[in-house]
């Protein structure tokens, strides 16, 4: 564990969000599922801080972007699933539209992997 | 919904969290302790995610505020002297301000004898008073000339000032009272819209000379002493000596606030009174008029005329000579008192400014006291600001205490109220003028009234000082400069709010000077208590005439009662005069004079007969000459004490004794002048007449109104 932290970015403030909302587009999720998701995705370079993932969960479910009820893990616990509703559809097009500028625009200015 | 998820709900999730990781983690091949503990290491601060879900909830507002409150508690017991401070000054100022607030009510509730309240017409928007002259009143003559000639007007009504009458016993072995009466047109009560409860009005016959004898009751009269009863109808009352009958029972709301008990038609007041006959008097003005705007006249139209009315009748019903601008007929709409009404209005708005400024210099006191605290507390609120707090919970904090302050200064300032409104009531009960009695009591208004000014005066006092406490450079409050306890910025404008603070209260406290010297000058020029000293006196009337004594009787009768009421033990001296000094109801007891060639009419002046010792028995000063003398007896040369006020108007400047004044065919000299007797009713709208008092031997030289052998007023002093 200790050679894999190495690697590993702390997220960007901001793009939490924008990750959950992703992750969830395949379907509902629970919380530790979701952190799993984007380690996983992300090929274990983004850490997802498990503390910080809750509030922001909430923050969501604050703003309508996912909903949220209890259920049944795939082993068998209970876990509080997420969905991504209507208009956290939307919120995320227009998220991931806005990453991509951003990335693209960050990129032109560093330039290109020497 | 999510405001409503509970925080074990949320700690359920984290749980379940810790599970699943700590499952994935074992799966992945650690012993499940060890997994068990990388979970928790990798979900890092529990108690902090807790937290953050914990203020995301709505619920902090109120959690804030419990905590606020304790802290304000907290941090003002702390520093009690500025706590006491600001709650005493902060309760002077409430308690002014509630207790006048609840004195107001009854200090402007009009119980006079002709105040009649706007809210008795039940149609306001086409009623109007009729006023004329400086009394307002008309003559009968006038009263009828008007009714047949108005084409603005219909309906005009008229009616006499209350009058007191006597009444023999009602029931059977009861005794004989004082009643008040009232002489109503026919349609006093129709033009306020009013229909008599009970049989009938007035009709235009019965305000003829001749009337029939009938009486209306009004309806508190007829409920308290005819229990209302309906077969009241047809019963008759001994009114003056007269055998009356009811005809009708007025509207609960006629004469409601006051004490009128029966109304008499006008045709009657030759009888009842027996002090003239005022119908074909064009001279006496002893009505009060009202009407109705025809339909589509106009208020403008209406004054125009009554202007060329009131010009065209100079009393014998000839077109008038010019008018003076005192004796214009003047149309004011929702009544003549609608001008006392907005007097008060005028007055209560008056006190509501000065009072609002009492309470604005405490205020600022207050904003004064939390600023300097602030700027002690500066760095405390430094490190608070440093450590993390939001400029906005500070200044809830801030404000917290200062509302906790002036709820205090509130509960204070409702015991000083009610401190006040008992020593304004002590000091000064004609101010309050209260029924006896009754007492001011601080009702739901006023309290409601204390809560709001409180909070208010807490919230806009607190802010700025808070705002400006917070404004803080952290830097500077944290570093030595801020220890001093000075102000991180000393402010050198000049329209500073600090200096604002300093300057508002003294420019508010010098204006309130300025006009409380105005209003003491104004109350030493209208003085409301009564210049003679009625502490110890004691009045009785005997309404003789009206009891059926003529004038040898009532000689006798007099002389008998002075002789007894003389050997009572503990009466010093004994007086008897034509009237009461104070001559509140127009137009009894006045007459007509005239002196130098200019005439007064009788509405003007006031004629009392009175015996030897009046002026000494009522302790009334005689300001120059003498007093009346046993030689100013029937046969000598007749004289006459003359109010100041009388002196003033018409001999301004002049030596008064020696002036004489002719009242009927008798021309009295003027012997002495008597200091005013004012109205001690507290009325706003008393009036200060101009007085005559001959002597009550040489009474009957009065040609007019003053009946040596009429009703008589003992007084008799103890």
């Amino acid at each position: 564990m200790a050679t894999q932290d190495r690697n590993r970015i702390a997220l960007l403030q901001g793009t939490l969000d924008l990750l959950i909302l992703r992750t969830l587009i395949f379907g509902q999720q629970h919380g530790q599922g979701i952190a799993r998701a984007i380690q996983r995705q992300s090929e274990d370079v983004l850490l997802v801080d498990h503390g910080t993932l809750y509030p922001a969960l909430q923050r969501l479910e604050q703003k309508g972007w996912i909903k949220a009820e209890w259920g049944t893990s795939t082993n068998n616990r209970r876990a509080r699933f997420y969905t991504l509703t209507r208009s956290g559809r939307k919120q995320l097009t227009r998220e991931t539209s806005e990453w991509r500028k951003l990335t693209l625009a960050i990129g032109r200015i560093v330039g290109p992997e020497t | 919904m999510w405001w409503w998820r509970k925080r074990q709900d949320f700690k359920a999730e984290i749980e379940a969290h810790l599970q699943l990781e700590a499952d994935e983690l074992h799966s992945e091949g650690l012993s499940s302790a060890e997994a068990q503990a990388a979970a928790q290491r990798v979900f890092g601060n529990r108690t902090s995610a807790e937290e953050r879900f914990y203020e995301s909830s709505h619920w902090m507002f109120g959690q804030h505020f419990v905590r606020d409150l304790r802290f304000a508690a907290r941090m003002l017991v702390k520093d009690a002297k500025f706590s006491v401070l600001g709650v005493l000054a902060l309760g002077i100022g409430i308690g002014v301000s509630t207790g006048i607030f609840a004195l107001l009510g009854p200090m402007f509730q009009p119980h006079g004898s002709n105040v009649r309240s706007i809210e008795e017409v039940r149609n306001p928007a086409s009623y109007v008073g009729l006023d004329r002259g400086r009394f307002r009143n008309f003559s009968f003559p006038e009263y009828r000339y008007f009714q047949d000639h108005s084409s603005a007007l219909e309906e005009i009504s008229a009616e006499s000032a209350p009058y007191n009458v006597v009444l023999n016993a009602i029931s059977e072995g009861g005794d004989a009272e004082q009643a008040v009466a009232a002489f109503e047109s026919a349609g006093s009560m129709s033009v306020l819209g009013m229909q008599p409860a009970l049989g009938r009005s007035f009709s235009k016959e019965e305000e003829q000379p001749g009337a029939p004898l009938v009486a209306i009751l009004s309806n508190q009269f007829w409920r308290r002493r005819f229990g209302g009863d309906a077969g009241v109808l047809g019963k008759t009352i001994v009114l003056n000596a007269h055998v009356v009958r009811i005809v009708g029972v007025a509207d609960p709301k006629f004469h409601a606030d006051d004490a009128s008990a029966i109304f008499l038609p006008l045709g009657l007041q030759p009888l009842v009174t027996g002090q003239g006959d005022w119908l074909r008097d064009s001279q006496t003005k002893w009505l009060m008029a009202s009407a109705r705007l025809r339909r589509g006249v106009s208020m403008t139209q209406a004054q125009a005329e009554t202007y060329v009315l009131g010009a065209g009748f100079d009393g014998n019903g000839n077109p008038g000579t010019a008018q003076s601008t005192e004796d214009r007929v003047m149309v004011s709409p929702g009544g003549g008192d609608l001008q006392t009404a907005l007097m008060a209005g005028a007055a209560k708005t008056v006190i509501n400014v000065i009072v609002a400024m009492i309470l604005m210099i405490a205020c600022s006191n207050l904003a004064n006291l939390l600023l300097a605290r602030a700027a002690i507390r500066q760095r405390e609120i430094g490190v608070r600001l440093s450590l993390g707090a939001s400029r906005s919970r500070l200044v809830c904090q801030l404000l917290t205490e200062s509302l906790l302050l002036s709820m205090g200064g509130g509960a204070v300032g409702l015991v000083f109220s009610v401190w006040l409104i008992r020593a304004i009531s002590w000091l000064s009960p004609a101010l309050v003028n209260l029924p006896s009695g009754a007492e001011v009591h601080l009702g739901q208004g006023a309290l409601l009234y204390a809560l709001v000014l409180s909070l208010a005066t807490g919230f806009a006092f607190g802010l700025g000082p808070a705002l400006a406490a917070t404004k803080t450079n952290v830097a500077r409050a944290l570093h030595a400069d801020g220890l001093s306890g000075t102000p991180s910025t000393p402010s050198h404008k000049m329209w500073s709010p600090r200096n604002l603070l300093v300057v508002a209260p003294l420019s508010v406290s010098l204006m309130l000077l300025i006009g409380a010297t105005g209003l003491a000058r104004a109350l030493q020029n209208a003085r409301t208590e009564p210049k003679f000293d009625a502490s110890r006196v004691i009045g009785v009337t005997f309404r003789l005439k009206a009891q059926g004594y003529d004038e040898s009787k009532s000689l006798q009768f007099q002389n008998t009662l002075r002789q007894r009421i003389t050997t009572i033990p503990g009466v010093v001296s004994v007086a008897l005069a034509s009237g009461f000094p104070l001559p509140w109801l127009p137009p009894f007891g006045r007459c007509a004079l005239s002196i130098d060639g200019s005439e007064i009419s009788a509405g003007a002046a006031v004629c009392h007969a009175v015996s030897a010792g009046y002026f000494e028995t009522l302790a009334l000063p005689i300001v120059r000459g003498r007093a009346f003398s046993p030689s100013d007896r029937a046969g000598s040369e007749p004289a006459a004490i003359v109010n100041q006020e009388l002196a003033r108007t018409y001999w301004p400047g002049q030596e008064p004794i020696g002036k004489r004044i002719r009242g009927g065919d008798t021309f009295f000299e003027v012997v002495g002048v008597a200091a005013n007797v004012q109205d001690a009713h507290g009325h706003f709208s008393f009036l200060l007449l101009p007085t005559i008092y001959v002597p009550a031997a040489q009474g009957n030289l009065l040609s007019r109104s003053s009946d040596s052998g009429g009703d008589r007023a003992a007084s008799y002093q103890l």
